[in-house]
């Protein structure tokens, strides 16, 4: 328990952090937010009083407490670009991004946790060196050299999905699963190939330990060393990987979502990055960070469940 | 000692890539950046790769275009690992309140991914100028190397030899940087490579965007924005392009592997 409250004031401490590092870097480097909003032609008192209206003269500790406030109570600014609240904007864009990013979760770990396992047991060295070249040869795929060459097959030519026309989430959601789909594979293979590694070389590691050693001495076969012994000590470590790749994934989503034309968090990202559309910029940094640290957490708690070696402050 | 056959390939593959990037700086087989032939010819003997949509040879635009991506991720990672190894160093070495507070908000950027960073800094900093992609993604790629760096040099610190050099008066500079350092090479090295391949596609990724390298210097990135354009007319654009950004990438993991299979296995 005092474990599971120490990971609490972690993530507090870290969220904390986080967005005072991104308050302190919007507040100092763009310039001034007012003439962002009014431009270059605006007169002194028209920009005065728009400094005086956005809050823009008050000590920059007040403005970030107010814009924590803000985020607690659903107010997250308002979008130069378009004048109205940042929140309204941003909720249907992000179900576009966390539906993207689960689909892509869910194939990385429906394919690769299955392959990784058979991976860990395999002993032939000719299968392990084409298995490994092949593995090696899929992480550097970039995603959305992926996703070109998915719209060029399914889109161009297959038809399979118009490029660009992305389905309302509302009145079309087996479209718009449809059309995520191709992204969400895009995004996945690299992050299966990492995961397989990742899962061989734990198992690999726990065989060489004693206790594996001794199961087998005792006649245990291979095939339930693997299912009940190594298998058990190598989830902590493949849960904070999977946590690591969640964070992966919406980064990738980010370059993947301008491929497909999808208009998720991503897309408007690099929208208002390029319009300057610094508030939707700073929620948008804001939450992805959230999500980051919220999926460690996470993971961190999970770990804490099914490991019992955790509960009593022993650190491995 | 045995080669491991993962470095060997991958040095040569990278080597191919490096040659051609190179060779590229004085020598390309048309101008990169003005028309040598129809626009979209097909892969063939007068154009290798193909011609792009302004007629444009691919092949010299391939290796210009490599040439810059390599040296933005070369350069990012340099000064990435050199102060990811400064703050690593001291963390370690001084522990303490400074230790804590640094690795807290080491953490805390560590939360935003290097690309979202590096995207809103070259924003901030303006679009187009590869010495702001280079600035941005060094400064995106700091935390990472302190972190693995913190840990290598606080696991050398305890060495009997390090408490040798101490006690004998060496500096705290010579002892960190001359004594510790080459000890720390085992894992500098590897997360490197996973470094210069982060920043590979990372400059990409940016230049895909529109917010790394402008046009018409030829950046991979860049190149496929422009192949994604004209995927049903000349899909070998693409295919060229991604192709040498997967080459480069496959080679440098696999020098990262064998260096850690050198590490492990002798």
């Amino acid at each position: 328990m005092r474990y599971a409250l120490g990971k609490l004031g972690t993530f507090l401490v870290t969220m904390f952090l986080v967005s005072a590092l991104t308050f302190v870097a919007f507040a100092v480097i763009p310039g001034d937010p007012a003439t962002a909003k009014l431009g270059t032609e605006a007169t002194p008192e028209q920009l005065e009083a728009l400094r005086q209206e956005m809050g823009l003269n008050e000590p920059l500790p007040v403005r970030y407490l107010k814009w924590v406030a803000g985020f607690f109570s659903g107010d997250l600014g308002t979008s130069y670009k378009y004048n109205t609240p940042v929140g309204e904007l941003l909720g249907p864009k992000l179900r576009v991004t966390l539906a993207l990013s689960l689909m892509s979760f869910f194939l990385i770990v429906v394919i690769a946790l299955p392959v990784g396992l058979f991976a860990a047991g395999v002993e032939n060295k000719t299968v392990l060196g084409i298995g490994s070249a092949v593995n090696q040869l899929l992480m550097a795929v970039p995603p959305f050299f992926t996703g070109i060459i998915l719209t060029w097959v399914f889109s161009l030519t297959l038809h399979l999905f118009i490029h660009g026309d992305f389905p309302s989430m509302d009145s079309n959601l087996p479209g718009a699963l449809h059309y995520l789909f191709y992204a969400a594979v895009a995004i996945a293979i690299p992050r299966i190939a990492m995961t397989v590694r990742m899962m061989k070389s734990t198992a690999d590691g726990e065989e060489k330990k004693d206790y594996v050693r001794t199961v087998y001495s005792k006649g245990a076969a291979k095939s339930l060393v693997m299912a009940g012994h190594i298998l058990k000590n190598a989830v902590p470590p493949i849960v904070s990987f999977l946590a690591q790749t969640l964070a992966e994934i919406i980064a990738a989503s980010i370059v993947v979502e301008q491929v497909f034309a999808i208009p998720g968090l991503g897309r408007f990202l690099v929208s208002s990055i390029s319009g300057r559309d610094y508030p939707v910029v700073e929620a948008i940094v804001v939450i992805i960070a959230f999500w980051v640290v919220l999926a460690g957490t996470l993971a961190d708690l999970i770990n804490l469940a099914i490991d019992p070696r955790l509960r009593k402050g022993d650190k491995r | 000692m045995k080669k491991s056959a993962s470095l060997i390939i991958g040095l040569v593959l990278l080597a191919a890539v490096l040659a051609a990037a190179a060779v590229s700086v004085f020598y390309t087989p048309y101008d990169p950046e003005s028309f040598s032939g129809a626009k979209f010819e097909a892969p063939g003997t007068a154009h290798l790769f193909g011609t792009d949509n302004f007629g444009r040879d691919i092949l010299s635009r391939i290796m210009k275009g490599a040439g810059t991506t390599l040296f933005v991720a070369l350069t990012t990672v340099l000064i990435g690992a050199a102060l990811g190894v400064l703050v690593g160093a001291l963390t370690a070495w001084y522990g303490g309140v400074v230790d804590s507070v640094l690795m807290r908000i080491n953490d805390a950027i560590t939360a935003f991914p290097s690309i979202l960073i590096a995207l809103v800094l070259v924003s901030l900093l303006g679009a187009g100028k590869p010495g702001n992609v280079i600035l941005a993604l060094s400064i995106a790629f700091v935390p990472s190397f302190s972190r693995v760096m913190r840990t290598a040099f606080a696991t050398v610190k305890n060495q009997d030899y390090i408490t040798a050099a101490r006690l004998m008066g060496v500096s705290t500079g010579r002892i960190l940087f001359v004594h510790m350092l080459p000890n720390t090479l085992s894992v500098l090295l590897p997360s490197m490579t996973i470094g210069f391949n982060n920043a590979v596609l990372a400059e990409a990724s940016l230049s895909y965007l529109g917010i790394g390298v402008a046009p018409p210097a030829a950046s991979l990135g860049l190149m496929l924005k422009d192949a994604q354009s004209c995927l049903d007319l000349a899909p070998w654009y693409a295919i060229f392009t991604g192709g040498a950004i997967i080459l480069t990438v496959f080679a440098v993991g696999l020098i990262g592997n064998g260096l850690r299979e050198e590490e492990g296995g002798g």
